[in-house]
């Protein structure tokens, strides 16, 4: 994917001040309902054709994020767009008919098949459901989609279980693609997977993408798969967006001190360099942070473990900044570190 | 196209596997038993008990005319009445508890699947009628819609389908978040579809065991309802052959053929039904803790099966 390209394509999925919140359960029936704000004021763009990351920690609203852009999580404030429309859950025909186009790879392969289909009938579900193609039509186009996930057409007949895990992504991918969707979220596609056939799926997935023009939401929490895969990406922080814009230029020059603090820790083979730069007592911080992710009092969500934090960032009202073309920051304070 | 209706196990696999199961293969054997003779009963049986001329001297001793005597009251034939008794246990136990079974697990699945205010009602339902005292309201619903066995089968399933929609409904919970749900809705499947790809399958084996032992125990209460002299008065049932002999005083007399011989008609048909239980649930559940299969029948009919799973399942959690 051409960087030019991208720039001048348009959105294909767009967010604009997207909050999703969870009630949470009412301590007395006279208290005040209470809520989690998964993801708050988020407004991204993904472009036609690209490959988009979001990285985050475990919990900071990646997975409700992405669901509001299918249509599963209803957003508390803002909106969401595919293609240029807006994506409303209360409109089931529409959403529906805009479904179509969006498909979803899950982290654990084993349970987003059922366990009772064999490979054709998982791979052929969404073209069932659909009752649009003839018996022989959707048996070839499986067989198709099983082949270009470097399968034979000679598995149909076995049944999912009997596969082993990365067999298995590969049969998700296959289902993927036979629906034709042209959106697809990969749920952390890979880390339920071995290590040694991580590279072979993100490999797969990236041909797919050449040879198609899909356009991908990458969940992952593993930097290592981000760069190798991604040409814009998000990093998230308890439901904001920190850093956004072009991969190779926020890894190049990581602004919000968050990012940093990612990009240190990922393990490298080069021994002795690896840093994990997470304080001592990051969790005792991170337990705090949950309750008040909850009660939302402003601020800046990150300054408890921010190594640049400094008294303004109690009341700081943060919003993403331009750094440079396509890179934006959250943290004012970044740049004169 | 075969390649997508090939489901797993199938119903043939299903049935093949309970018969490399011990104890399955037993109650499997003594079930299709218990049909053959339940068919052809008027083959089987020396006389038709129904019939008021083929009546013998009451209370005869067991000979070679009578091969397990007559009974004391009517002088009827024992063993044709043991053999025609089969046709009501068993009709009376297969209807209830195939009816519990769908009843229970489409409200289970409703209740599960749905959720919101149809939960809500379907398990305030169930939370009422769990803490009526069947017995004493069947005897009173008895006593006023006439004594027949359409009536008692009609309670039986009223009371009997609770239980099951709870277990289903606890099931379903689980499985509707599952991925491969989602999955399905974003490719446009709607909650029909939904209910019976990828939920009611799944269910189904529960709701197979669980009917083996609801017909077990069914088939106790309607030998107990006989008893009683709730049943149906003209219809022969091994409930009802136990009323007679003990109104006519068997025991005071030392004629104890009268008795035993519908004991062990109970007996064996509740013991295929449990056998067949107990197997289609260690098939199903294998990972279940559950002691001695003495313990655990004894759970089933305290009615805890419900919270047996739930432990199960917390133990898998762990």
């Amino acid at each position: 994917m051409g960087e030019m390209s991208n720039r001048k394509s348009e959105a294909l999925v767009k967010t604009e001040h997207l909050s999703v919140r969870f009630p949470l359960k009412r301590e007395s029936p006279f208290s005040k309902r209470r809520y989690v704000n998964a993801v708050s004021d988020v407004s991204i763009e993904i472009f036609k054709g690209e490959a988009f990351a979001l990285v985050g920690e475990s919990g900071c609203g990646k997975t409700t994020l992405a669901d509001a852009t299918l249509g599963f999580a209803a957003p508390s404030a803002g909106e969401v767009f595919f293609n240029g429309e807006k994506l409303d859950i209360r409109n089931k025909k529409r959403l529906k008919q805009q479904r179509r186009s969006m498909q979803k790879i899950f982290q654990d392969p084993a349970s987003s098949m059922n366990p009772r289909f064999t490979v054709a009938r998982a791979v052929a579900e969404p073209l069932m459901i659909r009752r649009e193609l003839g018996e022989k039509r959707i048996l070839s186009k499986t067989a198709e989609a099983i082949e270009s996930v470097g399968l034979s057409s000679g598995d149909l007949d076995r049944f999912v279980s009997e596969f082993s895990g990365g067999q298995q992504q590969r049969i998700a991918i296959a289902r993927a693609l036979v629906s034709g969707a042209e959106y697809i979220v990969c749920d952390e596609p890979v880390s339920a997977l071995d290590v040694s056939v991580h590279a072979q799926i993100l490999n797969l997935l990236m041909d797919i993408q050449k040879e198609r023009g899909i356009t991908y939401m990458f969940i992952s929490h593993n930097l290592a798969s981000v760069r190798k895969f991604a040409d814009r990406l998000a990093i998230m922080y308890l439901g904001r967006i920190v850093e956004y814009g072009d991969a190779e230029k926020v890894f190049a020059n990581p602004m919000h001190p968050y990012t940093r603090m990612l990009i240190d820790s990922v393990l490298s083979l080069d021994g002795g360099k690896t840093a994990i730069n997470a304080p001592p007592e990051a969790n005792e911080a991170l337990q705090e942070e949950q309750g008040l992710y909850a009660s939302n009092d402003g601020g800046c969500g990150f300054r408890r473990r921010c190594p640049i934090g400094r008294s303004e960032c109690e009341s700081i009202k943060c919003s993403l900044e331009k750094v440079e073309s396509d890179h934006y920051t959250e943290c004012p304070y970044a740049a004169n570190r | 196209m075969k390649l997508f209706q090939k489901s797993f196990g199938g119903i043939a696999g299903f049935i093949g596997r309970i018969w490399r199961h011990r104890q399955g293969r037993i109650g499997l054997i003594l079930l299709i038993f218990l049909s053959l003779v339940a068919i052809f009963a008027p083959l089987i049986a020396p006389y038709d008990p129904y019939d008021v001329t083929q009546r013998a001297d009451k209370g005869l001793a067991p000979s070679l005319e009578h091969p397990l005597g007559t009974s004391i009251t009517t002088g009827q034939d024992v063993f044709s009445m043991l053999v025609y008794g089969t046709r009501v246990s068993l009709l009376v136990g297969l209807i209830t508890g195939i009816a519990i079974a769908l009843l229970g697990s489409v409200l289970g699945v409703a209740a599960g699947y749905l959720g919101g205010a149809v939960d809500m009602l379907l398990m305030r339902i169930v939370d009422v009628m769990i803490v009526i005292p069947t017995l004493p309201l069947t005897i009173l619903i008895t006593n006023v819609f006439g004594k027949s066995y359409v009536v008692i089968v009609l309670v039986f399933v009223l009371f009997g389908w609770t239980g099951l929609a709870r277990t289903v409904r606890s099931l379903v919970l689980r499985l509707k978040n599952a991925d491969y749900v989602k999955s399905a809705e974003l490719a446009g499947a709607g909650r029909w579809y939904v209910m019976k790809t990828h939920i009611l399958p799944a269910v189904s084996h529960l709701v197979i065991m669980s009917t083996a032992l609801s017909c077990a125990g069914i088939m106790i209460a309607e030998a107990g309802l006989s008893f009683l002299g709730l049943g149906n008065p003209t219809a022969i049932s091994w409930g009802k052959m136990l009323a007679d002999a003990q109104s006519g005083g068997s025991m005071l007399f030392g004629q104890w053929w009268t008795i035993i011989a519908p004991g062990i008609g109970i007996f064996i048909s509740v013991f295929a039904f449990m056998r067949l239980g107990l197997a289609i649930e260690g098939i199903v559940n294998p990972c279940m803790k559950g002691g001695s299969d003495a313990k655990r029948l004894l759970k089933h009919i305290r009615g805890r099966y419900l919270d047996e799973v739930l432990e199960s399942m917390e133990d898998g959690a762990k």
